[in-house]
């Protein structure tokens, strides 16, 4: 897949899979599994870009004797992702109307 | 390679960034390290699935918004762990892992073929509906047409009685049997007038049942499709 659009279409993926509620790194690339690929290289970057752009928050909490990072998804990520799904139905369409 | 061998050498690979963040960086992997083994994977499994230390540093500094002109400071000699020893089976890949201890994904899954329709199937729901709703309908219509007719028949038999009953009265008194021809004529009069009168009242009637009915089409035409009419 292009880097430009997978960039994207992760963007979205993890959106989705926080929007499913307050969840971390691993959770994260464990719900995405099966749906599309991702490491913990690809996914640091997409985390940290999208808190910078305010569309994830983020805290610290203890579990198991040791820190955790929970992302949690904003109105703002909420929007960002509608967006996304659009842009994705968008991209369908297009797939549909060409190859099918 | 260790897990602590793999993070200094990650560390090693991140010196162009700020200190917070490399930071940052380190407690992500050692948290998502982690996870893994609490999920059951091994160290082993768990270094090879990171990838080389160069390599991650390489996509968090191209992906992560740093320069792109600032390639990591340098690229240590990194040897991929081995492929477990199969042979011993003590330790098989888990599902979607092959022997290299490299992530397959599963292919996508793919849409079911949508079932094809057949239209025979619904034969009989296109002949209950026509039982259900056509029959009556069909009855209502023949009787309202029905009426329609007497309606519009019996004044204009009224009025025709009426216009033979003056003939022959009429009749009757140029034969000479005059009270009788009178009583003939007024009688005809009487039936002619009912009959005049009858005429716009019945068209009245059926105006209205037709403008009733034409109601009740509309309404439960909006029940099949969806928009609510005014009855």
């Amino acid at each position: 897949m292009d880097s430009q659009l997978k960039k994207g279409v992760l963007d979205v993926c993890v959106l989705y899979a926080i929007s499913k509620g307050e969840s971390y790194g691993y959770k994260i690339i464990s719900d995405l599994q099966g749906i599309i690929e991702i490491s913990e290289s690809t996914l640091y970057p997409i985390l940290k870009r999208l808190e910078l752009g305010g569309f994830l928050v983020t805290r610290t909490a203890e579990y198991s004797g040791r820190l955790r990072k929970y992302y949690k998804i904003t109105p703002s990520g909420l929007n960002k992702l509608a967006s996304g799904r659009n842009d994705l139905l968008e991209i369908n369409w297009i797939y549909k109307k060409l190859f099918k | 390679m260790t897990y602590l061998e793999w993070r200094d050498e990650l560390n090693n690979n991140l010196l162009s960034v700020s200190e917070s963040e490399r930071r940052r960086v380190l407690d992500y992997y050692a948290e998502a390290y982690a996870d893994r083994r609490e999920a059951g994977f091994s160290e082993k499994e768990i270094i090879a699935d990171f990838g080389a230390p160069y390599d991650a540093a390489r996509r968090i500094l191209s992906e992560g918004g740093y320069d792109s002109n600032n390639p990591p400071r340098r690229r240590p000699p990194y040897n991929p762990p081995p492929p477990p020893n199969m042979n011993g089976a003590n330790n098989p890949p888990p599902p979607n892992w092959n022997a290299n201890y490299n992530y397959n994904p599963p292919p996508p899954p793919q849409p079911a073929p949508a079932p094809a329709v057949q239209r025979d199937d619904y034969t009989w729901v296109f002949v209950l509906l026509c039982i259900v709703f056509c029959v009556p309908l069909f009855g209502l219509i023949m009787g309202m047409v029905g009426i329609t007719i007497g309606f519009c028949s019996a004044p204009i038999a009224i009025i025709g009685s009426g216009a033979a009953l003056i003939g022959s009265g009429i009749g009757s008194m140029v034969a000479g049997d005059f009270f009788y021809g009178l009583g003939t004529v007024g009688t005809g009069l009487i039936t002619l007038g009912i009959g005049v009168v009858l005429c716009p009242l019945f068209f009245k009637l059926i105006k209205i049942m037709w403008q009733l009915f034409q109601k009740v089409f509309n309404w439960i035409k909006s029940l099949f499709s969806g928009k609510r009419g005014i009855v």
